[in-house]
């Protein structure tokens, strides 16, 4: 990545990451200890990852929002966070850090992950209540503004910032900045980053929420996240930014990660089922061994339904094994419509993805079953008025 | 000769309507009488049981005399006393009629001879609520008399369909806005972007007469229907809750020179075909590029394609754009590499908030940098919204309407610098897009952009050509009001808009006392909401 010019004076070099979403599970495979292996790897990425980082010597690291995949991390996920803070504090490193939209309590009844977190002997600076903080690190404040329940509530706090007359300033804050409003993620709490934040007043402007490295004003970046979390993020740089304000540079940073693949379309309009199977046979074992277990995903084109479900299962479940997930992407004969595309509600078994994402709040038994009935109701009815427009349209 | 009985002032069948057509009335009153040009008089038909409206457009002394010199001749007054035979002609403009139904109606039919002739008081008016919009701008004026309780408001529905705002220094143009802005504030029906170089719509300054004005942040009642972008200090922007505004390089495009500068022929065609390059690798290119006569740039120039387009030109001509490339980066320093208000700004016109882009002592180029570039923005996505398919009949379409003060300069004949804001008026309305124009040369805007407006507002206008140009694109006649038009006061305005069916004479709100009014706020009741059974 080029280096991008920063103004300002003084010594500051720190690494900005953000987005771990630690706790994240998907797919069904197991890891050996039998925790799911999505889960391991993003653990293990996010340790590797750290060790990376301390190999740098950064004088601080600052933490852009949603270390944690939920408010009530799995006690794995909490474990990882302690072990990198041990790390980071045998190395002397202090962590900066502000609560995402993932992590940030969301009423004042729940107990923030971080309150766990500053038990911990490693000095943290955490941003976490409903309110700006700043914190100072040699001669660098930086002001933090997590995630807030109102979207309104971003400028009030914005404007309670006192920058540090002969200092340095970052402002370290979490959600979608305007200029990038096409690219919501539709999660909850998702909030807007006005331009009037992406001050010039700033030295630098640590962002988290999208998942994409991407420069959104002359000083302010998103580091984007350091795994792929959604097949979307297929064509994003991820990893992390090193931050040098003396020398007035922004560089990307490697940092480990579970890969994605695109195995490419597969024009199946006149091929058999064997033929199509065989296609993805192919373009799976094509793909180089990169020693760990990748995510990957193939276009089928021009497919039918009823040619899918008679391609030979022994062949797919053969090209999926050799991936972490192998995604199938489907678009219909010559317009290159997707058939399963977000706007189909039809083409996802939505209920099984609301079922597991209530699983990974750990909820009480009586209320998961409250929740996960009503909620289920709720999606197939949406889901059958969908499958009616959509048998309707010609 | 004899003289005849001086006739009874107090006696109301004096004021009688004695002709002429369905489209011009003329009316008898006593000499004594005080009307002026402009009043709106009543017509009390018993005979049809409708009430007739008029508007006063002349006056002139009359009499029955044959001797047509009888009032220059030697001691006339001794030999002719002021009685019934002397009285005063009035010439007035039909309006409308109220039916039997109490339904107000154009002027299609005549009043009865001889039917009474009134002065309309305030509760005569409440047929005109029937026509009035929802954008409160005045009240309504009769003559010389201002009817508090008549309310002037003009459709939002029609605004965004063009409009001009045509008066001259010092008549009110800028309390008419403010006043205009507050009520769309109120109202939020549409989006409205105003560009301010003169920093006086925000928080206020001081009026053309040098008195102390108060700014559209003080409208606090109706804070949430306003959205400001401004290049003031923090201090400011803060006490406010301003915007910061930024523009980015890629908003920039290179036909947005042609309007800041004059060019010659081949400068002319060297930026017209860059009008598809975007403006990051423009200004990059051009600030970054010293270009030699040899062409020796060309191939240290990180972009080919561009730099093969430009090699057809003299480098003296490229010269001329670095120049020009480096003024506006220089001059402009809301301009930075990346991170534009632009779609915050979008964002809020589309929630159909006032937009107000403060650039106090910009100058001239910088305020027309802002407008061309934001009117590109907004057609560019209002086309994008009409293009999309599958959005259900029932979204709502979103308007907005764009504001160009002096809009002469952008909007005169010819110049495809103007190109954008010819789109907007002659496509805009298409896809929702309406301008506001304001100017006091009427006669230097092109013809067809005025005749695309369904809302003029004359504030005022002292050139004869002028008037004229008003008077024949105006959607309703406004010749008969020339007269008026010739004496307005500073305040006054004749507004012609769809919906009200004739032309009224309107006393635009002092935008102080207006807002007085709109923060006013109606005091609940501690019980309100309350369960009052047990």
């Amino acid at each position: 990545m080029g280096a991008g010019m920063i103004s300002g004076r003084g010594e500051m070099r720190f690494v900005h990451i953000g987005d771990s979403h630690l706790g994240l599970s998907q797919f069904n495979r197991l890891a050996d200890d039998g925790v799911n292996l999505r889960e391991r790897l993003v653990y293990t990425h996010f340790l590797d990852g750290m060790d990376a980082i301390i190999r740098l010597r950064p004088d601080a690291v600052v933490h852009a929002g949603d270390l944690f995949h939920s408010v009530r991390p799995k006690t794995l996920a909490y474990t990882t966070a302690l072990e990198a803070l041990s790390r980071l504090g045998d190395a002397g490193i202090p962590l900066v850090i502000i609560a995402g939209n993932h992590d940030m309590k969301k009423s004042r009844y729940t107990t923030s992950p971080f309150e766990v977190l500053e038990y911990h002997s490693t000095p943290i600076h955490a941003g976490y209540h409903y309110r700006y903080e700043h914190v100072e690190v040699g001669d660098t404040r930086f002001h933090l503004i997590p995630n807030l329940l109102q979207p309104s509530q971003y400028r009030e706090e914005f404007d309670r910032i006192e920058l540090l007359r002969n200092g340095r300033n970052v402002l370290v804050t979490h959600g979608l900045a305007s200029t990038l409003r096409d690219h919501r993620l539709g999660t909850v709490m998702e909030h807007e980053i006005d331009t009037t934040m992406l001050s010039p007043g700033f030295d630098y402007i640590a962002l988290g929420h999208f998942h994409g490295q991407k420069q959104v004003a002359d000083n302010a970046w998103y580091c984007g996240s350091q795994e792929y979390i959604t097949y979307a993020e297929i064509g994003d740089t991820k990893g992390g930014l090193l931050v040098d304000l003396d020398r007035q540079t922004v560089d990307h940073l490697d940092l480990p990660r579970t890969p994605m693949v695109d195995l490419g379309e597969l024009e199946c309009e006149t091929l058999s089922p064997r033929e199509v199977g065989e296609g993805i046979a192919e373009r799976a074992i094509g793909v180089a061994d990169s020693g760990q277990p990748a995510m990957a995903i193939i276009t089928l084109t021009g497919i039918s339904r009823r040619t899918f479900q008679s391609v030979d299962p022994g062949l797919l479940r053969e090209a999926r094994s050799r991936f972490l997930e192998l995604r199938t992407s489907f678009t219909s004969g010559t317009s290159g419509t997707p058939l399963t595309d977000r706007r189909s509600l039809t083409g996802v078994d939505y209920v099984e993805l609301f079922g597991g994402y209530l699983k990974d709040q750990n909820l009480g038994e009586k209320e998961h079953r409250f929740i996960f009935e009503r909620g289920s109701a709720v999606i197939q009815s949406v889901m059958a008025g969908e499958a009616g427009e959509e048998d309707a349209t010609p | 000769m004899m003289n005849l009985h001086d006739t009874d002032l107090s006696d109301p069948s004096k004021f009688r309507l004695i002709g002429t057509s369905v489209l011009s009335y003329r009316f008898a009153i006593p000499y004594d009488q005080t009307l002026y040009v402009g009043n709106i008089l009543k017509i009390e038909d018993g005979t049809k049981g409708m009430t007739f409206f008029a508007r006063v457009t002349d006056l002139a002394h009359d009499s029955n005399f044959e001797d047509e010199k009888w009032d220059r001749r030697a001691h006339s007054e001794h030999f002719y006393g002021l009685s019934e035979d002397v009285y005063l002609i009035v010439e007035a403009l039909p309006l409308g009629y109220v039916d039997g139904k109490g339904v107000f109606r154009k002027p299609r039919t005549l009043p009865t001879k001889f039917s009474r002739v009134l002065a309309p008081s305030a509760p005569d008016f409440l047929f005109l609520q029937q026509v009035m919009g929802d954008v409160e701008v005045g009240s309504l004026k009769s003559g010389q008399e201002i009817l508090r309780d008549v309310k002037v408001s003009l459709h939002s529905r029609v605004m965004p369909q063009h409009m001009g705002v045509f008066a001259t220094t010092g008549m009110g143009k800028s309390n008419f806005m403010k006043v205009f802005c507050a009520s769309c504030m109120k109202t939020r029906r549409f989006g409205l972007v105003l560009v301010d170089p003169h920093g006086e719509y925000v928080a206020g300054g001081a009026s053309a007469t040098g008195q102390p004005t108060e700014g559209l942040v003080h409208y606090q009642a109706g804070r949430d229907g306003l959205s400001v972008y401004t290049i003031r200090d923090e201090p400011f922007r803060r006490r406010y809750s301003l915007n910061s505004l930024f523009l980015e390089y890629d908003d920039f495009r290179a036909p947005d020179l042609l309007l800041l500068f004059d060019h010659s022929p081949a400068q002319r065609e060297l930026v017209e075909m860059l009008e598809d390059v975007r403006g990051s690798e423009l200004v990059d290119l051009f600030l970054s590029t010293e270009f030699d006569e040899e062409g020796a740039w060309m191939a240290r120039c990180p972009y080919p394609e561009t730099a093969r387009k430009l090699g057809q030109f003299a480098s003296s001509t490229l010269q001329v754009m670095k120049r020009r490339v480096g003024i506006l980066v220089k001059s402009n320093p809301f301009l930075r590499a990346r991170g534009s208000s632009i779609p915050d700004i979008l964002k809020d016109l589309g929630e159909n908030r006032v937009t107000l882009i403060d650039i106090p002592g910009m100058g001239e180029r910088s305020e027309l940098f802002v407008l061309s570039v934001l009117a590109r923005k907004i057609l560019d996505r209002h086309r994008g919204e009409a293009s999309g398919w599958g959005k259900a009949e029932t979204q709502e379409r979103k308007e907005v309407l764009i504001t160009i003060e002096e809009a002469q300069r952008v909007l005169g004949s010819g110049g495809p610098g103007t190109a954008v804001f010819r789109e907007c008026a002659m496509e805009g309305r298409k896809f929702g897009v309406g301008l506001c124009v304001v100017t006091q040369q009427p006669k230097n805007v092109d013809p067809r952009v005025l005749a695309q407006m369904n809302t003029f507002v004359v504030m005022g206008l002292s050139d004869r050509n002028d008037r004229a140009i008003i008077a024949g694109h105006a959607k309703q006649d406004l010749s008969p009001m020339d007269t008026e038009i010739q004496t307005l006061e500073p305040g006054e305005a004749i507004i012609s808009t769809l919906g009200i069916p004739f032309p009224v004479s309107t006393r635009i709100h002092l935008f102080e006392e207006y807002l007085a009014a709109l923060n006013e706020r109606k005091e609940r009741s501690i019980r309100e909401g309350l369960d009052s059974r047990f």
